[in-house]
């Protein structure tokens, strides 16, 4: 089984020199999995990703931790992406949402015949499961998660409960082609 | 696949995917991830789909006309709330508020004439009264002696009532033993009044005089 960062951290801390590649290892992963959500741009996301190992690489082994390793290591990533959207709405002198960088989508083409699927995985799930696609929706039209739920007479639970019961409809949809009614 | 390790951080996943989750639950599903394999495998899955389905313009329409009629006069409403209408709103609220702040700025120096309350030894023994407009200054000039060497303390009171001013020390007098103090009487109500000097030493003419003035 994978160890998770902690662990590994704990081993690395230990003396385990093996880990420590590891921990490095799951930890690009991760910074990874976080930059490139919010910048889109690879290059940009990788050279924000190496800034940030560096910065742990320098500090983790000398740091008093006071919460988790992860935690701070998270704090790290997220510190810079933050850092770096400000730098480009200030540079771009428009509105970038903090949490991602739609700005570079035009620069973005989907894949094609991902779209088409979708398209059509979207048309089954949204009617068979209506308060998804209104959730939805309402989401577009800018409302948030606790107006949707007032508008829709739902709870916050019962709001993430839809959307995850559409998410496995979609993803059985994308795999296979149509859903199971 | 292993399971998730918390079913209740679980349940964002979609809602993390679409970037609909608060700031706060964000980095809470985001610390989740470091934890829990099998959500980080869900998101790197669905990556291009979630892109897609955010920006998308065509996935947007599409779950517009799905939701359909329902949420019409919801964006339709929603739209009218453009930053421009936003910004035009704002405006005519700061006018509307400022027209009377702007006259209320003016009023002042229209009504802050300066009267004058002339307290002479003319009218220690009098019982004239001294009519005063309300509001605006007032600017009493007494007389307090001819060598004055010391201050004096100057109390207003509502006529049998409560005392509403006091400057004590009050030491800025002419070589003519005038003294001239400017006091606002904006928060005076109507009525009627007692200004009391008290002043100190032996060479003072008037060491505790009262004059009557009536605010109306």
């Amino acid at each position: 089984m994978t160890r998770t960062i902690d662990e590994l951290h704990s081993l690395v801390v230990s003396g385990d020199q093996k880990a420590e590649v590891q921990l490095f290892s799951a930890l690009a992963d991760k910074f990874r999995l976080f930059a490139h959500r919010r910048v889109w741009n690879s290059q940009e996301a990788e050279d924000l990703v190496q800034n940030a190992l560096m910065v742990v690489t320098k500090e983790y082994l000398q740091l008093e931790i006071e919460t988790s390793f992860s935690a701070w290591a998270y704090k790290v990533i997220q510190n810079r992406l933050l850092a770096y959207i400000q730098k480009r709405r200030r540079e771009e002198g428009r509105n970038v949402p903090d949490d991602s960088c739609a700005y570079l989508a035009g620069s973005w083409v989907p894949d094609p015949v991902l779209k088409m699927k979708l398209l059509d995985c979207l048309r089954k799930v949204g009617s068979t499961n209506r308060r998804y696609a209104r959730i939805l929706n309402l989401h577009q039209i800018g409302f948030s998660r606790k107006e949707v739920c007032q508008r829709l007479g739902m709870h916050l639970q019962q709001s993430y409960m839809v959307m995850s019961r559409a998410r496995a409809m979609l993803r059985e949809c994308l795999e296979k082609g149509d859903i199971s009614r | 696949m292993t399971d998730c390790t918390d079913k209740e951080l679980g349940q964002m996943l979609h809602d993390y995917e679409l970037g609909l989750l608060s700031e706060d639950d964000t980095e809470r599903f985001e610390m989740h991830l470091f934890q829990c394999e099998h959500c980080d495998a869900q998101v790197r899955d669905f990556t291009e789909a979630s892109r897609i389905m955010t920006h998308d313009t065509d996935a947007k329409e599409l779950v517009g006309s799905i939701a359909g009629k329902d949420e019409l006069g919801v964006a339709r409403q929603r739209k009218a709330w453009t930053p421009f209408t936003k910004l035009l709103i704002a405006a005519v609220v700061v006018l509307v508020l400022a027209v009377p702040i702007y006259r209320y700025w003016l009023q002042p120096e229209e009504a802050a004439v300066v009267q004058t309350l002339e307290l002479l030894p003319t009218r220690t023994t009098g019982s004239d009264v001294v009519y005063l407009e309300k509001g605006g200054e007032v600017e009493i000039i007494f007389y307090a002696g001819k060598e004055l060497r010391a201050s004096a303390d100057i109390v207003i009171s509502e006529f049998e009532g409560d005392t509403v001013l006091v400057k004590p020390g009050f030491s800025d007098f002419n070589d003519q033993g005038l003294g001239t103090l400017t006091v606002s009487i904006s928060d005076f109500r109507e009525g009627h009044y007692v200004l009391t000097i008290k002043a100190d030493g032996p060479d003072t003419d008037l060491p505790q005089a009262q004059y009557m003035f009536r605010v109306k």
